[in-house]
């Protein structure tokens, strides 16, 4: 008789497990099905990323950023990044101001307006950070980027070694999303090495032409126009943006001028690397674009706990060759 | 029955069995449709997130149209219609998340909220500048709301877009997950109808093991084994108060099988010991009348003799032929019955009168009678063969000198009768071969002149009638020192004699 009672309360009790197990199963199924849109961890603060440019520099220093913000308990987003329209610096600054968000980081472009932007922004209580362009005349709390003096010396004096003592034409590429004199000061410098360092009756020319970098068509067609006019063709070309030297480099390709034309560009980028590597490039300055993403959050942090933060960030930069 | 049964009674055991299996299955049914409903109430809310984005733009554009009806009319009715749907975006827009969370659609939605909350701001001072008439300022205004306008609606749309792919994946994922539940709600759902298959076998085959087992007894009982073991009853249902009466009615058969059985055996023991008296008194009929010639017509003869002899004067002839007529007529008489001690007696005394008259008188005959117990009924025939018997082996070949002796005396048992003689005496393995019926002495080789009734006839009677074999007892002291035989005849001898007239003369 216990046999069989205990027998049957144990059959019972497999029941029940079962229909437990199948409540809990439905439960869990419910919970994976819910949770695909992701975690629901909540964050301490809320930082913005301004910028038109999507290079792959942008990439890395955005995804080196959010990985930082994550770190720190802080949502980093692209504005403008997913959206359908393709909104301007200006307006994506817009966007973000009345977003109102614990910070941004910005990178300017040279329309008319933004340092207005950026004084609103601060005046609603958001403190805005640029990167790699400043904007010195707003009321911008940082500034992230490379030492212009130091980036015309570097490319001054990877000129002259390229030229070896010969003479020769030099064409500055400079990105038109220069508001500031931050590329005009890499600029003079260049001039100013070159001016400088250049050998006793060695004839150095050097001209510069300014396209706007975030459109890659305009910059792309504007380095074709370079080669078309062989009578204008320079000896060595000297690229302050990653566009600029991609378009370069491909465009000497193109036009067999490999060997005849040397490039010096800007950013370590893998297709830069490449061309690096098959001759096509002769040298890039590398940026630490994972450190400035790094420091465009630490920025911002460290202004929103102590209300104030360092008035500039120099990143460490050097020329590569083969 | 059941009423007094109680918890115990099967029917009611049987009734919980059901009801608690109904209860499970129930349940799990239960379970299985409240775990699949809301699966289904949450696919019917999917895409309820899109639905409500659409409510949320079209309110925004139900205030910037306000707005700008305002800006345009500057009517009361705009004004009014611009303060409702400002109010009701309000309220919509508190819906969405306003805290900082690793989720993009999450902090798409806190963006709208925000942009939102900036853009009525604006739209409120456009429509105070408005008011105001600052043409500028709210021309200004109207432009920077617009913008804003722009903004948050391309928020929307991307929120809708993402929370249309997240709802689609979402959607899949559970339609999946129904499937997979499906299946496995269907499985559990066997499962637990084979487990409670398994309950209500096992405790239908509890409750009903005895009574399986009771009709494998009954079985064995109706082929004639009534000596089963019944199962132990050990719960007060149904089957238990079956199995109880069941034991009670076959002990009930058995004690009377039994007590029909010692009856018929009884009857037996009684028939075979009647039927034994019968042949043993038959035999001795037979050896009697085989002695005889026509007893009846040899005492008439003897009589007819006694009175001519009266006639002629010859008293002594006259009355040796009368003790001869009596004794042959009480031989006739009491050959197959029972008779008295004073009738035994007086065979005896008979006897040793023919027996002198024809010997010359060398018997002596020595008679004791101790007790007035005359009418004490016994087997007839017993005393005179045992005399006969004294005369035959004990005193025959030592007349005259010899003596017979007959004592007859009450003891605490009954009466005693002792008979002995001074003859030839006999050995103990005389008297043993003489006891189990063995020797000349029991019957067999009677010598001529005999009656012809042995001693081992005595014996047998004596223990037929009496149902007891120590009656009678040998006492010798050896060769030449004679021979005593004692019965013992128990009781008060009370039963009515049974007299048989044999004198058919």
């Amino acid at each position: 008789m216990k046999r069989t009672f205990i027998m049957s309360g144990i059959l019972i009790a497999l029941a029940a497990i079962l229909m437990g197990g199948l409540w809990l199963y439905a439960d869990r199924e419910l919970k994976e099905a819910s949770l695909s849109g992701g975690s629901m961890e909540e964050y301490d603060r809320h930082y913005m990323l301004v910028s038109e440019d999507r290079s792959q520099q942008w990439q890395t220093i955005y995804a080196s950023a959010r990985e930082e913000a994550a770190r720190q308990k802080v949502y980093l987003e692209w504005v403008g990044a997913d959206l359908p329209e393709g909104y301007s610096a200006s307006e994506c600054m817009e966007i973000a101001s009345a977003a109102r968000p614990d910070g941004i980081i910005l990178h300017p472009d040279r329309e008319a307006g933004m340092t207005g932007l950026i004084d609103e922004a601060f005046e609603e209580g958001i403190p805005v950070v640029t990167v790699l362009n400043d904007d010195s005349a707003s009321r911008r709390v940082s500034f992230i980027g490379v030492n212009s003096y130091q980036m015309g010396e570097i490319y001054g004096s990877r000129v002259l070694d390229v030229l070896d003592g010969a003479s020769g034409r030099v064409l500055v590429l400079r990105s038109g999303t220069y508001e500031d004199n931050g590329g005009s000061l890499t600029y003079s410098q260049l001039l100013k090495t070159v001016e400088t360092g250049k050998d006793a009756g060695q004839e150095v020319s050097i001209d510069h032409i300014e396209m706007n970098a975030a459109n890659s068509f305009e910059a792309e067609e504007g380095i074709r126009d370079i080669f078309l006019d062989r009578n204008r063709m320079p000896d060595v070309i000297v690229c302050l943006d990653l566009t600029a030297t991609e378009c370069a480099s491909q465009a000497l390709v193109d036009f067999n001028e490999v060997g005849e034309v040397t490039v010096i560009g800007y950013y370590a980028s893998e297709k830069v690397l490449d061309a690096i590597g098959k001759g096509v490039v002769d040298s890039t300055l590398k940026v630490d674009s994972e450190e400035i993403g790094r420091l465009c959050v630490s920025a911002l942090d460290e202004y929103c706990a102590l209300g104030n933060v360092s008035n500039y960030f120099t990143i460490g930069i050097e020329m590569i060759s083969k | 029955m059941t009423k007094r049964l109680g918890r115990n009674s099967i029917q009611i055991r049987l009734v919980g069995l059901i009801a608690l299996m109904m209860a499970i299955m129930m349940s799990a049914n239960l379970v299985i449709y409240s775990r699949i409903n809301r699966m289904v109430r949450q696919i019917d809310s999917v895409f309820a997130t899109n639905v409500t984005n659409k409510e949320l733009t079209d309110q925004l554009e139900m205030v910037e149209e306000s707005v700008y009806e305002y800006l345009s009319t500057k009517s009361s009715a705009a004004l009014e219609n611009y303060y409702r749907h400002t109010q009701n975006y309000r309220e919509m827009i508190t819906l969405l998340n306003s805290r900082n969370m690793d989720s993009d659609i999450r902090m798409l939605e806190k963006n709208i909220r925000s942009m939102s909350e900036t853009y009525l701001q604006v739209a409120d001072k456009t429509v105070q500048a408005k008011r105001g008439r600052n043409v500028e300022r709210y021309k200004s205004m109207y432009e920077e709301e617009s913008a804003l306008f722009r903004y948050i609606n391309s928020y929307i749309g991307e929120l809708n877009n993402r929370q249309f792919a997240l709802n689609s994946e979402h959607y899949q994922n559970l339609l999946r997950a129904m499937g997979r539940m499906e299946a496995i709600s269907l499985a559990v759902m066997f499962l637990v109808f084979g487990l409670c298959i398994a309950v209500v076998l096992m405790t239908v085959r509890y409750l009903f093991r005895p009574l399986s087992t009771l009709s494998e007894a009954a079985e064995r009982v109706a082929e004639g084994h009534f000596d089963v073991e019944l199962p132990q009853v050990i719960t007060e249902d149904e089957v238990g108060v079956v199995t109880r009466t069941f034991g009670q009615m076959l002990s009930s058969i058995r004690d009377y099988i039994a007590a029909i059985r010692t009856g018929m055996e009884t009857e037996a023991r009684l028939k075979q010991r009647e039927l034994s008296m019968e042949a043993s008194l038959k035999e001795a009929q037979l050896q009697f009348l085989q002695a005889q010639i026509n007893p009846h017509f040899l005492f008439n003869s003897l009589n007819a003799g006694a009175q001519l002899a009266m006639m002629e004067d010859a008293d002594q002839t006259g009355v040796f032929l009368e003790r001869m007529a009596d004794f042959f007529r009480y031989n006739v008489k009491h050959s197959d019955g029972k008779s008295t001690l004073a009738e035994e007696i007086e065979s005896v005394d008979n006897y040793i009168y023919i027996l002198n008259v024809r010997f010359a008188g060398d018997i002596t005959y020595e008679k004791e009678i101790l007790t007035d117990r005359g009418d004490y009924v016994m087997p007839g025939m017993i005393l005179q063969p045992l005399v006969e018997n004294a005369v035959t082996h004990g005193i025959r070949d030592m007349l005259p000198g010899s003596l017979i002796r007959l004592v007859a005396e009450e003891t605490e048992g009954g009466l005693s009768i002792m008979i002995s003689d001074n003859g030839a005496g006999m050995t103990r393995d005389q008297i043993a071969a003489v006891m189990e019926g063995k020797g000349s002495q029991a019957g067999k080789d009677q010598p001529s002149g005999s009656t012809g009734i042995g001693l081992a006839n005595v014996i047998n009677r004596l223990q037929l009638y009496y149902d007891r074999s120590d009656l009678l007892s040998i006492h010798s002291d050896g060769r030449g020192m004679g021979t005593e035989i004692t019965i013992l005849l128990p009781g008060q001898g009370q039963e009515e004699k049974r007299v048989q007239d044999t004198d058919r003369g």
